[in-house]
């Protein structure tokens, strides 16, 4: 009997503090087409994307092959990778993106397909309200 | 009768945390858009993913902030929100834009420096973003001018 009161509470407590939800969301996701990738950091917290990942590697000067990569995996298995060599214009922007993927973050990469190991033609990153994970959106 | 007692102590009790879990931030919007002054356009964006209150003006549900850094030297910062006039409800969305390779802008290389740097660090539940864009040429890119954060724990 004290148990089913407990219960009780405990469903009455939670009912009333639930916190009220403002602000737009977007569950995550991981997109993958010919040679572009769109992919969120807050896919992790999406369930239903099983498998499906997002990655950057960030190989610094000085080691065997300095190079920044990005990666992904979609909801099926797909993989896309492409890597930018210190030599590109584009490098010192790919390591900034590389290197400050955070809750939030929403990455564009696209790629050359003509080439067995592809290389990014650009990266963008977009910090979005709508994907930050975390307080509210569970 | 004892059983509907502790009920509605426990219901009372319960309500002030759902206060607390949702901060006690302003009534007011998020993402919107803010007025503007001589020259300038103020863009306010904030993060506020819960608010007690809604202003029956702005539909918060779809409010959003967004900042964007492309590697080949790119940056927009947007916020919408939905509003409500003329009847109905609109979605309103205002975006400004900094470019690393346009020599013909009034910035220089270090304002895009800093934007960026806004960009990299992100934003959480707490940020307010204070942005102005150039209106004082309407046909012009509409280029972000001063870039402010405020974080507080409205939380």
């Amino acid at each position: 009997m004290k148990l089913k009161r407990l219960l009780f509470a405990a469903v009455l407590v939670s009912v009333a503090s639930k916190p009220v939800f403002a602000g737009e969301y977007r569950p995550g996701y991981v997109t993958i087409s010919g040679d572009l990738m769109h992919a969120t950091m807050n896919v992790r917290y999406n369930n239903a994307t099983g498998n499906a990942k997002v990655w950057a590697h960030y190989f610094p000067p000085g080691g065997v092959l300095p190079r920044v990569e990005f990666g992904g995996q979609d909801a099926s298995g797909k993989v896309y990778t492409c890597f930018i060599l210190p030599s590109e214009p584009i490098y010192e922007g790919a390591v900034d993106i590389a290197t400050n993927l955070r809750n939030g973050a929403v990455l564009k990469v696209t790629r050359l397909l003509s080439e067995s190991r592809s290389k990014c033609t650009n990266v963008v990153l977009t910090m979005d309200s709508a994907h930050v994970e975390g307080l509210f959106n569970n | 009768m004892y059983r509907l007692i502790i009920a509605s102590v426990l219901f009372v009790c319960g309500l002030p945390l759902a206060q607390a879990d949702c901060g006690d931030w302003p009534v007011g919007y998020d993402g919107s858009l803010g007025g503007s002054g001589p020259g300038v356009t103020i863009l306010l964006g904030r993060i506020t993913p819960c608010m007690p209150e809604v202003d029956p003006l702005y539909d918060v549900e779809q409010a959003r902030t967004w900042m964007s850094y492309s590697a080949d030297g790119n940056i927009s910062i947007g916020f919408s929100s939905q509003q409500f006039f003329l009847g109905q409800w609109h979605t309103v969305t205002n975006t400004c834009y900094l470019s690393k390779n346009d020599e013909n802008a009034f910035y220089n290389e270090t304002h895009f420096e800093y934007a960026k740097q806004y960009v990299l660090q992100g934003f959480n539940h707490w940020t307010e973003f204070y942005v102005t864009k150039d209106a004082l040429d309407p046909d012009g890119p509409l280029v972000c001018a001063d870039i402010s954060s405020n974080f507080q724990n409205y939380k």
